[in-house]
Parts: C-alpha cells; sequence; structure tokens
C-alpha cells in the first residue's frame, strides 16, 4: 500500500496509508494528478497543526471504509450527509472549541466532506436555541453593533419575540 | 518605480525578478499577441481543479476591484506617481463608475469575498507544494496588452531587479491591464503575485495614485461619503438618503459590509486578544455552511435571525439571500421572487404557509346534560367537556392530526417526531392550494373486524375494513402581525370507505369484496370547529438532523 508523507505545519512529519486519506479531495487530487513518485515524498500541509492532523487521521482511519470514493470531477457526486451521529463520531468530537474550529479549518482545507459535515453541525448544535448574548458569550465575539443597529435588526427579527 | 514610467513596445519578452516567494512558479515573459489570449497552458492553477472556472475568477476580481475602490474612497493624498499608475487609476475609476452602488447585490458580495479569502488561502499552500512546482510549466505566455490600448496602462516590462516592492507594483499593474481586456484569468494571477510580495500593495498603488490624481478624480468615481471617521448612525442616515431603496434590510446590510470592509473583513472581532482559534479564522463560507446545519432541514429561521443580531458579521451572513432561497424552496417548490415580497427573507417570513416549528392547537369546550342519579332526582349533573386538535406539520409534507384531552403539555411531545406516538394521531399529508389554503388528507385505517352476519340461517361470516379519510383545507391567517398564526376550518369533509368481503359456508357462495364509499362534509360551526392558533414549540428544532439544501 503506497504511503505519503503529511508534514503539519508544525514540522512534523507523519506517514500515512494513501487509502486512508483518500477522504480529503485535496490529497486526493495532488495525488491523482502529480503522482507520487517516490514513498519519501513529502506534502507539507500549512494549516494543519501536528495535534489536529493526528485527529483528522484518526477520524479517516475510522470512517475509510465507508466513505464514498471521492471523484474530483467538476461536477461532484451527491455527497453522503449523515443525519446521525455515531457514537464513535459523538465521543471523537467532544474537544474544546479551539481545536473544534481547528478541526473545521483542516477539514475545510482538505475539502474532506465527512468531517467537515460533522464538525459544522456540532457547531450549529451550539448555536442554536441560544441568544445573541449566550452565542457573543461562547464565540468570544465583541457586539460591534451601535444601539441604533441593534434597535433597527430587533425590529426587522420582531417575529422572533413571538411566544 | 521610476523605470516604468514610459511605455514599452510591445512585443518586448522581459523576464521578471522572481522574488523568494514566486520561485517555484517558474518565469513568466510578456508578449503581445492578440491570440494567445485563449492560450491556457498547464500552469500551477491546473492543480486546483475548480480553478478553471470563469465565475470564480470573476468573483475574486469583484472582490477585488471593489477593495480597491473603497481604498481609493477613503484615502488621502499620497505620494508618488506616473504616468502608468494614472491611467491605472483611470481604468479603477471606469470599473469604480460601473459601480456606483458598490455592492448591487449584497450578498453576493459576501459570497465573492468568501471565495477570495479561501482560495487565496490555497493558492498560497500551493505555491510552497513540491508537487505544484512540477506542475509549472517552465514559460508562460500571457497576454499584457492589445495594441490597440491608447494608454497602455501597464507594461509588459517585469523588471529582472527592483525592489520587492516595485517587483509587487508592476505586476499588479500588469494584472489591471489584464483585467481591463476581460482576461480575468490572467489578472487574478498577476494581482495574487503582488499580494504575495507585497501584501498591502493595492493600499501603497492607491496612496500613490491619490497624490498624481487628486481629489478631484476621487469625486469622480463616486459620490458617496469619505468620511470614514462619522458614526455609524450618520453612515446610515446617509444610506438612507441615498438609497430610494426602502428595503432596511438591504440598507443595513450595506452599511455592514462596507464597515467590514473597513476593517479588512473581519466579521467577527474577539473580546479577548489571544493566540486561540477564533470563530473569525474560519472561512466566511464555512461559517455560512454552519449556518445551513443551523438551520437545517426543519428550517429553524429563527435561530438563524437570533445570529443576525449577535454582530455585523453574522448579520451579513445571515441575511444571505442564497440561504433563505433554499429555505423559500423546501416550502414552496417553485417560488419566484416577484414584486409582492422584497426579498427571499421577507417571502419566507410573511408568504403564507404552514409553520413547521411550532404546533396549531384548538380548544373545544361544550356541556354535556348528566345523567340523574338515582338517589337524588333532584340533582342534575352537567358535564363541562373540554377537548383539543392538535395540527403538527412536518417540513417533509406529513402533517400529524390528534384530537385529545390532553391538555398542550402532555400531547405536544408526541408530536415532536415524525411518527405518531399517540395512537389516536392520524397522519397524513399536506400541500399548499391556492395562495392561502393548505389542503390535507389524513386517513384513519381501522383493524379488520370479523363479524358474523346477525341471519343466523345464513351464518355468513363477513370481514369488514373500514377506512376513514378527513379532507381538510384549512386557510391560512395572520393574527396581529403575526405571520401564519391561524388557521380557519375552510372545509372538512370524511370519507368512509367500508370494504366488505362476505364468506359463505361454501366456496361457491364468496363474493367479490364490495367497497362502499361515503361521504359526508362537515359542518363547520364555529363552536366545534374554532380556529387553531399556533405556538412555537422549543423542542421541535433542538438539534440540527439534516443539512438545509
Amino acid at each position: 500500500m503506497p504511503f505519503v508523507n503529511l508534514e503539519s505545519s508544525d514540522g512534523d512529519l507523519v506517514k500515512v496509508d494513501v487509502d486512508v486519506i483518500k477522504c480529503s479531495v485535496t490529497i486526493n487530487a495532488l495525488i491523482e494528478h502529480l503522482g507520487l513518485e517516490d514513498d519519501n515524498e513529502v506534502v507539507p500541509l500549512q494549516n494543519v497543526g501536528t495535534e489536529t492532523l493526528h485527529k483528522v487521521l484518526a477520524w479517516a482511519k475510522h470512517h475509510k471504509d465507508d466513505l464514498p470514493s471521492v471523484d474530483d470531477d467538476e461536477d461532484d457526486p451527491p455527497r453522503e450527509r449523515r443525519t446521525d451521529i455515531t457514537t464513535w463520531d459523538a465521543n471523537f468530537i467532544k474537544m474544546e472549541q479551539i481545536q473544534l474550529f481547528d478541526l473545521i479549518l483542516a477539514a475545510n482545507y482538505l475539502d474532506i466532506s465527512g468531517l467537515l459535515d460533522l464538525g459544522c453541525k456540532i457547531v450549529a448544535d451550539m448555536i442554536k436555541g441560544k441568544t445573541a448574548d449566550e452565542i457573543r458569550t461562547m464565540f468570544n465575539i465583541v457586539n460591534d453593533l451601535t444601539p441604533q443597529e441593534q434597535e433597527q435588526i430587533r425590529k426587522e427579527n420582531e417575529w422572533c419575540e413571538e411566544k | 518605480m521610476e523605470d516604468h514610467s514610459s511605455p514599452t513596445s510591445s512585443g518586448m519578452q522581459v523576464q521578471p525578478a522572481p522574488a523568494v516567494k514566486s520561485q517555484r512558479r517558474g518565469r513568466r515573459r510578456g508578449s503581445t499577441t492578440e491570440g494567445a489570449e485563449g492560450e491556457e497552458d498547464a500552469d500551477e492553477d491546473s492543480s486546483s481543479s475548480s480553478d478553471t472556472d470563469t465565475e470564480k475568477s470573476q468573483a475574486q476580481l469583484a472582490s477585488f476591484r471593489a477593495q480597491w475602490e473603497e481604498e481609493l474612497k477613503k484615502l488621502p493624498a499620497g505620494s508618488g506617481v506616473n504616468s502608468n499608475v494614472n491611467s491605472a487609476l483611470n481604468l479603477v475609476t471606469s470599473t469604480a463608475a460601473s459601480l456606483a452602488n458598490p455592492y448591487p447585490n449584497p450578498t453576493s458580495m459576501a459570497d465573492a469575498v468568501s471565495r477570495r479569502t479561501t482560495k487565496e488561502k490555497i493558492k498560497k499552500d500551493q505555491t510552497h507544494h513540491p508537487f505544484a512546482s512540477g506542475a509549472v510549466s517552465g514559460q508562460r505566455q500571457i497576454v499584457p496588452e492589445s495594441p490597440d490600448d491608447q494608454q497602455q496602462p501597464f507594461s509588459v516590462e517585469v523588471p529582472t531587479s527592483g525592489t520587492v516592492e516595485e517587483q509587487a507594483r508592476r505586476w499588479f499593474l500588469q494584472g489591471v491591464g489584464f483585467e481591463r481586456h476581460g482576461d480575468l484569468y490572467d489578472a487574478v494571477r498577476c494581482y495574487r503575485k503582488a499580494v504575495q510580495l507585497v501584501p498591502d500593495i493595492e493600499y501603497r498603488i492607491s496612496q500613490g495614485l491619490m497624490e498624481e490624481s487628486g481629489r478631484s478624480s476621487n469625486n469622480e468615481s463616486d459620490d458617496e461619503d469619505d468620511d470614514d471617521e462619522s458614526s455609524s448612525a450618520s453612515d446610515l442616515a446617509d444610506y438612507d438618503r441615498e438609497n430610494d431603496d426602502k428595503n432596511e434590510n438591504v440598507v443595513l446590510l450595506k452599511l455592514f459590509l462596507k464597515q467590514i470592509e473597513q476593517r479588512e473583513w473581519a466579521f467577527f472581532q474577539k473580546v479577548m486578544e489571544n493566540e486561540k482559534a477564533h470563530i473569525g479564522d474560519l472561512p466566511v463560507e464555512v461559517i455560512s455552511y454552519i449556518l445551513r446545519w443551523v438551520v437545517s432541514s426543519d428550517l429553524d429561521v429563527r435561530s438563524l435571525d437570533i445570529l443576525s443580531s449577535v454582530c455585523k458579521g453574522f448579520y451579513c451572513i445571515a441575511r444571505d439571500e442564497k440561504l433563505w432561497q433554499m429555505a423559500c424552496e423546501r416550502v414552496w417548490s417553485s417560488c419566484v421572487l416577484d414584486s409582492n415580497y422584497s426579498c427571499y427573507r421577507d417571502m419566507f417570513l410573511t408568504r403564507p404557509r404552514a409553520r413547521i416549528d411550532g404546533c396549531y392547537i384548538s380548544k373545544i369546550t361544550y356541556i354535556r346534560p348528566g345523567e340523574h342519579s338515582f338517589q337524588d332526582q333532584s340533582y342534575r349533573p352537567w358535564h363541562f367537556v373540554e377537548y383539543f386538535r392538535y395540527i403538527r406539520f412536518f417540513p417533509d409534507g406529513t402533517v400529524h392530526f390528534l384530537t385529545s384531552s390532553d391538555e398542550p403539555t402532555m400531547a405536544i411531545p408526541g408530536l415532536r417526531e415524525n411518527i405518531a406516538r399517540n395512537q389516536n394521531t392520524l397522519t397524513g399529508t399536506y400541500e399548499m392550494y391556492g395562495s392561502n389554503i393548505i389542503s390535507a388528507v389524513v386517513t384513519s385505517q381501522s383493524q379488520p373486524k370479523i363479524g358474523f352476519n346477525n341471519n343466523k340461517m345464513k351464518r355468513n361470516e363477513t370481514q369488514t375494513q373500514q377506512s376513514t379519510s378527513f379532507h381538510i383545507e384549512l386557510q391560512v391567517c395572520s393574527v396581529k402581525g403575526r405571520h401564519n398564526w391561524m388557521l380557519k376550518w375552510v372545509h372538512h369533509a370524511v370519507f368512509i370507505k367500508k370494504t366488505t368481503i362476505t364468506n359463505g359456508k361454501n366456496a361457491r357462495q364468496q363474493n367479490a369484496p364490495t367497497a362502499t364509499i361515503t361521504s359526508t362534509s362537515l359542518e363547520l360551526s364555529p363552536t366545534k370547529y374554532p380556529p387553531l392558533l399556533f405556538s412555537r414549540v422549543k423542542s421541535f428544532t433542538p438539534k440540527s438532523e439534516c443539512i438545509l439544501e
């Protein structure tokens, strides 16, 4: 089985089975387009830290058999939408917000739709049912709206206050 | 930049001095053949399959243009300019003029930005990619100008020496030239190289431009408020004055986009500065994707609107027309934005539909005379009977009807899922009919009953199957400005279909099944059929199950 060496942004090298990382459209495209001439080829991943890379690989390894082979065609095949989170996934995604964002960034960068969906769904569930203030606190966001703007948005969103 | 001041003759081939970062890209040669325009040789871009999409490069350009234009507007007079640069400004101002309204479609603007940011991120990484370098063709023909170009705003002269900034400047101006010729693809590449060398090259160039052209051209390019320091309240007033558009939504969106642009597209600001990853580190497209999960197939647009009140960044992303259009398409399979609605959000919120984030409830009460008791003939009881009708609509077109004496607190949990928990729940389907009528059909199938014919002489065994279907039409009404808040009964008919199979003693006597359908239109008296009122149920949209598509 061919291997590919991934280099994290921290400079660490990780040897990965091509079969495992095939879920990444980005890396898959690189391998298909350019070919792996020798096993010592190193793919630097500038946006992915070592810790995150290991998480991504753990996920990829667990899901390597259940993902459909990804085409890099323009007309991408209908994506597999997992509506239920498996127990494994639920345990896997239990992490700090910071790690979660890093993971989403990595999944987006590497174009791993399954992992991106999982991460986005978790963030969406964090958002749902919260008030604006709670969301600001949760994500460490400055309220950059002036009182007038807040008032106008409140008017626009008046229907939300219905009980 | 002095060596750059005079237009060079076309056809001149010059090699750029590759900067540290662009060394892998191979060399670039300038030439001026019109025919070469279509020439798209394999270059580093080919490693990304989606990059050949001209639409994307146009979107990238749009954001570039808008950004630069913004810089021009807000910058005071700078220093140093030459004629080439000046003519480049003319180009920009002409494009700016075509964009008198900087964001004709605000949401597509945000879209463009998001594309740009991520695309560039990936691009930059590929620049350093060892594989990518393998794909770069050593030589590349580019089309920097056309002969009929009078001003020659850019030159084929790409420096072999000079400071990094000068090289960047030239790349940038070359990009301007490409853009002018509609060669967006090459233009983006030049811009990118320029930005890689000097990230704020746009700023520096425009600073130079301002000195030469002065504020007059600035005024020509637009008549917007140049004063950056003005409070957002006065900004808002300006926009109100400038825009005939009465839609406040759009006004606020434009304003926020402008402000976000001014802080270099930082959609979110951190409360505490730290090194840790922040939601603002996610590309806008990813956040937009997260919002699609927030809305989900349950169409939880309430969460979306709450997000819009968090900060300017979320406001812009949550008001994205695309999101609302997707939501509209979920509800009305064919929906065209007509003049009745200012935007898809308006349409979603005000157009009659069955609300799915809660339950419609009506309470029916009546008084029934009771029986005399044996002991006390003088006491005559009356029963006060109270029961509820619940109608719960689901996004996938199914509907649950429940008639129960249970109070809402007891009954509603059973309606949460699309599986009838309560055996009294009738399930069926619904659809919009006409402009504001919901038409629903629910059926209840009774278990086959086996009975014996009363006529003992014949001793026929009958098997009766009865299915009752209710055809219901409800009119969607608004109550006190609350849209789709009430359902009025318009029509209610019961169809009872009885299928009887009679089995005689002898096999010969077996008859074909007979079906009888009786239909009854029910009288819709206001006391028996009071309108149903909506109440939102939080627990109906607790988790994101499925992405909005």
